[in-house]
């Protein structure tokens, strides 16, 4: 059932080397529609929703210490969802866009293990090679895609994330060396262990900073404006909708049980001032930035760093506003960088100075822009609003005046994505513009009203994500 | 009846979506009419569940579905009907209807006309939604929503970069005092498990005095009030809001949207009256705010600014008016100013209709006789927003001043004061609009044309509510049997509050009632001989010198909002941007690698081809090594 | 025993056949022989201690060596191969039985049991190698090469007889079980120490840790790249072979003679080697410079031995070996059609070659470590190995790996994001099969071992 998802696409990452050219499209179209259908019945097989859903293990190699453990429990759940939706969705943008070469569908498919794998591996290892297995992909697409000084920005990338994953795996292999004779990689085991408060300390740490690049958080993200900015949209849009959730996904599962016991200094709290900086700091740069896709960046990097700071917090609340704004924020800054992607093809640029007016010459894009921009300023009844509140609600419980400075995010958002949209869609019609093509194709459209309708729905019921994950937080917070 | 209540939000949201979707393939007004059905449809179902409200009625819940449903936080989607939410619904579809009704004629030749009523249609929605809401996370929507609308409407005419900044301004303000509620709610619900207005109520009976989790609850509340009903110091954004269309500053600039404040402090008026400290602190900033919203008020010659500022004036009697704890007379400043707001503002577009877009009333002058009908409902709401016997305004007026009379002298003579100043800029707007001769070029007074019946038809409708609105609360002194009747309906949901007001002095009340009229009186005669008289016009704003500047300035408080605030986040901005970044930059990998790289350079030259070299540099190496191996003990 | 005769009747043959007019026969006959000896290698016992007079010993350590050392000049006779397509060798028999004889020397490393068979597997390898190192004769680099590699090996080889001769008057015995008896004592006599002293230093030589190292780069650019490719992988394979199992014989860890020396040298060969591979412009010196590093890394394995890590170290030098025959290939492939071995005569090739590239690509990735190959169990293994006393040898693998990302990805960078056209590589000619068959292999089994490791690890029990 769960190998399913991890080895589709890497046989469909295979074949389609070997088709010909021109079925590549069909292929494309199956693959994607039978890969959702899969996760479908996934969800429909499940049972009962108290946790794990499912658990499957496969022995590789009896000289590792470790297995091809999977498992899918609420935790994994929405993220597993989250990719499966959008790496479906890019390749439709793909296919719109008219794209021929295979190894970008290729290389996207090895996407889809690599991230399938973090999300369902609960082997510290195997969570481990997946993660870096998600790191070539996406280097071969920034670097070959990109634009602008693409060589170094992509190698900055590469070089900030693997140095993170290195310390990670640092802690991980500390964990497993303290086990008794006889223990393994599974996370089961992997915590189990007695630490000194200052080991406990280095290996949270270690962890974190794996995670801390992915996400990023505040001094760790120096890579990301760049790296969104001068991939191609669909890079952007796996790098922020769907990466960015495997840090996020690996504080649910990797770094909060080591919070279980003593640390020897207030970790949590300094990881929550990171994120709090990061918070207001991405949004403030975003305010005066004049490309597209950076403003998005550092929304993003702001926007997550309140995710990051409300699942640190360890609150019901926290973790459920988190699950769900991983959800909603993989859904709208991939919906967000779609949108950029249609100006920067129609229009020619992404400069905020040189465009403006789109409203009148492309209302449905407008509209479609608008309510996305709704989403991602959480505005109540679209989706960006439940997971926001629960997060500001688990940070104003966990600390009232620095959630008060982390709740003065709703007003940074509103400032620059007004200003974003205003420039891009209202006032006077650039000459861009005029001369732009105004028309959205059907599938433009198609999967735009996907988004929108994502944007809605979720913001009028939060609970369709908020139940798959409810009974699993319960579980683990109380365990803990 | 109660029973299809829903149907009063869901009318306006399927006008939202049928106007929006479709609108544009419409063809003449059809958009329009759709639009006011939408919301006249929930003013006659409102109107009845309204007749069926007995005062022994209880509160109607209506629970949709949950919400937000997680373990430590639910919120139901559900609404609630009582006195309160039962007459904020009234105004709203009522006024909304008119104000509807009325656009179809102001809009008619807009090329967004479908569009404007969409937003308009999702306005009301939202603000339905804000006022019937059960919950404090219900009315958030609501909230949010009417901010939302707010800034499609001012930024309606979006080619105009000036309004799509006036928009964002009134959103991000608006954001602001979101901050501040979002803050209460949390804290309310960590203290009392629920958000439920009512549940909170009932809990509330078993609170002390002066909690401090329900003060700073209360305070956040009100920061979030402060923002929506543009109090100091807040407020800036609402007069750059008259760039939208009239109707809209009409709709939700005077009617609806900024007694959201007013309305969720009565809502929660069961907390507030456990911080008798921050009430104080809101009848301050209102008081504050009244008079300085109309000084500034004096000096200005837009028709529509001085409305507006006459709006954050009359909030800010409202807002004393709370803080003192008489939430229903605040409830009847708030309807009756509905009317008569509503009314100049429609008057004001009117006027604005009839010159083609002229707003600076140096440019107006003698229009009594060019368009009489607009003349008349525009003389109706002056005399009534200076609270002229017997119009509703004086009633509504009046009660606040009295109950001040009686618990506090001092915020009574400067609430006094307030009135008086607004019977001053309204008389000097009416006279300088419709009397004397007019001053602009005749080629233009040969178009003045007055409004088509769509448009006046609405205007006597308010008028004609403007005229007798008092009814709804007359005082005991006039209305004898029937006195009080709105304090009546509004009764149950005090019931709990602690600060019951009680009746004064006939005498008394008489002679405050005559001292105000008789003062706001003699003011309008000053003018007249001012105005119209001595035709004395004012200045031209190079002109002006020293504090009359200042005033016309507005005080210079977006200038000054600009420097503090606005100027400083840019620069940090650019300072993050470019300077901390580029910073990072040369911390990160790069850095090092460079480093490395220089390092590595000059080892590298170690590596020079020659053999003899390398063979010394390995016999040396194999002496150290012997020396470090054998000889030296670590 | 049988390999070696096998694989010296097979050198015999291939001179012969050189001077006999079957010029075109030599190659295949080589890569024949030694298919015959693999195969003999994996279908014979192991040898009980005491054949042969006690001087070899077929353990399954020793096999697997040989197995893979003969895989490895296999692969090299194939990139052999795709040269003489191209262009006449008159001397090609020559060469080939110097390598097969080399390769002798290097059975002789992982098989001896008596130190004197150690000094005659040393000089089996060497001396052929320093032939072979100047084959290209009208070439002065490669002279310079041979000559280079001559005068260094040579004070390499006399500075281990030196240390050799120390132990034998210190235990007065040859034979590799009394001496490991006598190392494994709690003192030592000095001169006995002083003997294992020069034995390691000679090896340091041998395995190119730094500060002994100075050969390689040069030896490396200068010869021609086929043979370089064996110099980087069988020799050094063998070097490891014997260096380690002499390491692990001569004495108990804490206490032996070398470990403050190997420390030391671990740390100088990783950070001075990374370093300077990082500043290199010459895809060979780089790979001379990564071939240090990687010894820098296998030399870790030496802190911590355990029957353990004898499989583990078998697996790095495995993955290291495959990636840089595959890395290699591409290196003789662009000489082929006259590019540069600067970075630059890379680019393009991943559009040009996409295939062949591809494979060189996972090669690179696996020198890298990136998890699903070989390349990234090796390092996971040498990390568990260390053990978290040893934090500073963590950070260095760390360090280290994190930095080699930049050079590696030189190469990368070329193939795959150069703005160059695919057109403006030189003579876009069609990679030679047996150069694809070598890239294929290479990258296929870093894979495969990469995800199934067990059916390499397992050879060892």
């Amino acid at each position: 059932m769960l190998i399913g998802l991890i080895l589709f696409p890497l046989i469909f990452s295979l074949m389609i080397f070997i088709l010909p050219k021109n079925l590549t499209k069909y292929a494309t179209i199956f693959y994607s529609v039978f890969s959702l259908s899969w996760m479908g019945m996934v969800v429909k097989n499940i049972s009962s929703w108290t946790n794990p859903f499912f658990t499957e293990n496969y022995v590789f190699s009896s000289n590792l210490p470790s297995s091809l453990l999977l498992v899918l429990d609420g935790i994994s759940l929405i993220p597993i969802l989250l990719t499966q939706l959008l790496i479906a969705l890019i390749l439709w943008m793909l296919l719109a866009n008219q794209k021929e070469d295979k190894s970008t569908y290729s290389l996207i498919a090895l996407m889809h293990f690599g991230l399938n794998g973090v999300f369902l591996c609960a082997d510290a290892l195997g969570f481990y090679i997946f993660w870096e297995v998600t790191l070539i992909p996406i280097y071969f697409i920034c670097a070959i895609w990109g634009e602008g000084k693409r060589m170094p920005i992509t190698l900055k990338f590469f070089l900030y994330t693997f140095i993170g994953s290195l310390c990670m795996l640092v802690s991980f292999l500390y964990l497993y060396q303290i086990q008794p004779e006889g223990g393994n990689f599974s996370i089961a085991n992997i915590f189990n262990v007695d630490m000194s408060a200052t080991a406990r300390f280095l290996v949270a740490l270690g962890i974190f900073i794996g995670l801390a690049v992915k996400i990023p958080i505040f001094g760790f993200h120096n890579w990301q404006a760049d790296t969104y900015t001068s991939a191609p949209f669909y890079g952007s849009m796996l790098l922020a909708g769907i990466m960015l959730k495997m840090g996020l996904y690996g504080m649910y599962r990797w770094l909060s049980p080591v919070f279980a016991g003593p640390l020897c200094c207030d970790l949590q709290w300094y990881i929550i001032i990171l994120c709090i900086i990061g918070v207001v700091y991405g949004a403030i740069i975003a305010i005066t930035q004049t490309d597209l896709k950076r403003i998005l960046a550092f929304s993003s990097f702001s926007h997550v760093g309140l995710i990051a700071a409300g699942i640190m917090t360890f609150s019901h609340s926290g973790w459920q506003g988190g699950l769900l704004q991983m959800f909603v924020h993989g859904l709208n800054i991939v919906g967000l960088f779609y949108i950029v992607n249609l100006i920067e093809q129609k229009y020619g640029s992404r400069d905020l100075n040189k465009l403006g007016g789109i409203a009148t010459q492309n209302k449905w894009l407008a509209i479609y822009g608008m309510i996305l921009v709704l989403g991602t300023t959480a505005l109540p009844l679209t989706n960006g609003f439940p997971g926001e509140f629960l997060l500001l609600k688990s940070m104003f419980e966990y600390q009232f005046l620095t959630a008060l400075f982390a709740g003065t995010t709703i007003i940074w958002c509103a400032v620059y994505m007004l200003r974003l949209y205003q420039k891009v869609f209202f006032g006077e019609e650039s000459k861009l513009v005029l001369s732009g093509d105004s028309s959205l194709s059907s599938i433009e459209h198609f999967i735009l009203i996907i988004f929108v309708l994502g944007v809605l729905v979720l913001g009028i019921f939060p609970q369709l994500i908020l139940g798959l994950s409810e009974s699993t937080v319960l579980n683990y917070l109380t365990q803990k | 009846m109660e029973k299809y209540f829903y149907l009063v939000i869901l009318f306006p949201l399927i006008g939202f979506l049928v106007n929006g979707l479709l609108g544009s393939k419409m063809k003449g007004t059809t958009p329009g009419l759709i639009g006011t059905v939408a919301v006249f449809i929930p003013f006659l179902i409102a109107l009845g569940v309204f007749f069926n409200y007995g005062h022994e009625s209880q509160p109607i819940l209506q629970n949709y579905f949950p919400w937000i449903n997680i373990f430590d936080f639910q919120a139901n989607f559900s609404i609630l009907i009582d006195p309160l939410s039962l007459q904020m619904t009234l105004i709203i579809t009522g006024i909304g209807s008119l104000i509807h009704l009325y656009s179809i004629g102001y809009m008619h030749d807009d090329e967004g006309f479908a569009r404007f009523f969409s937003y308009l249609n999702l306005f009301i929605f939202s603000m339905l939604l804000l006022v019937l809401g059960s919950n404090l996370l219900i009315l958030f929507i609501g909230w949010e929503g009417v901010g939302l609308c707010s800034y499609l409407l001012i930024g309606f005419w979006y080619k105009n970069e000036d309004y799509g900044y006036a928009a964002r301004k009134a959103f991000v303000m608006n954001r602001i005092g979101d901050l501040g509620l979002i803050a209460g709610i949390v804290l309310l619900w960590s203290y009392f498990k629920t958000i439920e207005f009512q549940a909170m109520a009932i809990h509330a009976a078993n609170v002390d005095m002066s909690d401090p989790v329900i003060i700073i609850a209360t305070l956040c509340l009100f920061i979030g009030a402060i923002g929506k009903s543009a109090q100091i110091p807040l407020y800036t954004w609402l007069p750059d809001a008259m760039a939208g269309p009239t109707p809209v500053s009409a709709l939700i600039h005077a009617a609806t949207m900024v007694t959201a404040g007013i309305y969720l402090l009565v809502r929660a008026h069961f907390l507030f009256d456990l911080a008798p400290s921050v009430l104080n602190l809101v009848s301050y900033v209102g008081i504050a705010t009244s008079i300085f919203a109309a000084i500034i008020a004096l000096r200005q010659n837009d028709i529509k600014k001085v409305l507006a500022y006459s709006t954050v004036s009359q909030l800010g009697l409202m807002f004393v008016a709370l803080g003192v704890g008489a939430y229903t007379t605040a409830m009847f400043h708030v309807t009756t100013h509905a009317f008569f707001k509503a009314l100049l503002f429609l008057g004001a577009g009117s006027v604005i209709h009839a010159l083609h877009g002229e707003q600076d009333i140096r440019n107006m002058g003698g229009l009594k006789n060019e368009i009489k009908s607009t003349y008349w409902v525009f003389l109706i709401g002056t005399l009534a927003i200076c609270g002229i016997f017997p119009l509703s305004g004086m009633f509504s007026k009046d009660e606040i001043l009295t109950v001040l009379f009686e618990k506090s002298k001092g915020l009574w003579a400067l609430s006094l004061f307030s009135s008086l100043l607004t019977a001053v800029y309204m008389f000097r707007l009416l006279f300088l609009t419709f009397f004397g001769t007019y001053r602009d070029d005749e080629h233009k007074k040969s178009k003045i044309h007055e409004s088509p019946m769509v448009m006046m038809a609405p205007l006597w409708v308010l008028a004609i509510l403007s005229v007798f609105g008092g009814i709804l609360n007359l005082p005991h002194l006039i209305g004898g049997e029937s006195y009080g009747k709105m304090a009546h309906f509004l009764d149950p949901i005090f019931s709990h509050s602690k600060l019951a007001t009680e009746h004064m002095d006939a005498g008394l009340e008489i002679g405050l009632m005559a001292l105000v009229v008789g003062l706001v009186v003699i003011i309008g005669f000053v003018l007249y001989n001012i105005y119209v008289k001595k035709e004395s016009l004012p200045k031209p704003d190079m002109s002006l010198r020293g504090v009359e500047a200042l005033v016309a300035n507005k005080f210079g408080v977006d200038e000054l909002y600009d420097t503090v605030i606005s100027k400083p986040v840019l620069g940090i901005s650019r300072f993050f941007g470019q300077k901390v970044e580029s910073a990072f930059d040369g911390i990160s990998g790069f850095f090092f690698v460079a480093g490395f790289k220089s390092i590595g350079n000059s080892l590298r030259k170690i590596q020079n081809g020659n053999v003899e070299f390398y063979l010394i540099l390995m016999t040396g190496s194999i002496v150290v090594l012997m020396i470090l191996q054998f000889l030296i003990k670590i | 025993m049988s390999v070696i005769i096998v694989i010296l009747l097979t050198a015999i043959l291939v001179l012969f056949l050189h001077i006999f007019e079957g010029r075109q026969w030599v190659n295949p006959l080589a890569i024949l022989g030694l298919s015959l000896s693999f195969i003999i290698l994996c279908l014979e016992n192991n040898s009980l201690w005491g054949d042969y007079s006690s001087m070899i010993y077929m353990t399954q350590f020793a096999k697997v060596f040989t197995g893979t050392a003969i895989i490895f000049t296999i692969l090299v006779f194939f990139i052999n191969q795709s040269r003489l397509k191209l262009e006449e060798d008159t001397n090609n028999g020559d060469k080939l039985g110097l390598v097969l004889f080399s390769l002798c020397g290097a059975i002789l490393l992982f098989t001896f049991t008596n130190i004197t068979m150690l000094f005659l597997g040393i000089e089996i390898l060497s001396i052929p190698l320093y032939v072979i190192a100047s084959s290209s004769k009208h070439d002065l680099h490669s002279n310079e090469a041979g000559l280079k590699y001559f005068l260094m090996g040579s004070f390499a080889t006399s500075i281990i007889l030196f240390g050799m001769a120390l132990i034998f008057g210190a235990t007065n015995s040859l034979d590799i079980m009394t001496i490991s008896e006598y190392f494994s004592q709690a003192e030592i006599s000095k001169m006995a120490a002083l003997g294992a002293f020069f034995v390691g230093i000679g090896f340091f030589f041998k395995v190119a840790a730094i500060p002994f190292h100075f050969w390689t780069p040069d030896v490396y650019e200068g010869t021609p790249s086929i043979w370089a490719t064996y110099f980087a992988t069988v020799v050094k394979i063998a070097s490891f072979g014997a260096f380690f199992r002499l390491y692990i014989l001569l004495g108990n860890v804490d206490n032996s003679p070398l470990y403050k020396v190997l420390v030391l040298i671990i740390i100088l060969t990783v950070v001075v080697g990374t370093l300077t591979a990082l500043v290199q412009e010459n895809a060979k010196r780089m790979i001379a410079y990564s071939s240090i590093v990687n010894s820098g890394f296998l030399l870790m394995f030496f802190l911590n031995p355990s029957s353990d890590i004898l499989s583990y170290f078998g697996l790095f030098i495995l993955g290291y070996g495959l990636a840089t025959i595959g890395i290699f290939s591409a290196i003789v492939y662009l000489e082929s059609i006259g590019n540069s071995n600067g970075f630059e005569g890379f680019d393009g090739l991943g559009r040009s070659q996409p295939l062949f590239s591809l494979g060189v690509a996972i090669c690179l990735l696996s020198l890298a470590g990136i998890p699903l190959t070989v390349g990234f169990l090796g390092k996971f293994y040498l990390l568990m190995s260390l053990s978290f006393d040893q934090w500073w040898m963590i950070l260095l693998v760390i360090a280290s790996s994190i930095i080699s990302i930049v050079y590696y990805f030189r190469i990368f960078n070329g193939m795959y994001f150069s703005n160059k056209k695919a057109s403006a590589i030189v003579a876009p000619e069609v990679v030679s099969p047996y150069l694809n068959f070598v890239v294929g292999f290479c990258a296929l089994s870093l894979i495969i071992i990469g995800l199934f490791p067990d059916f390499y690890l397992n050879i060892f029990q």
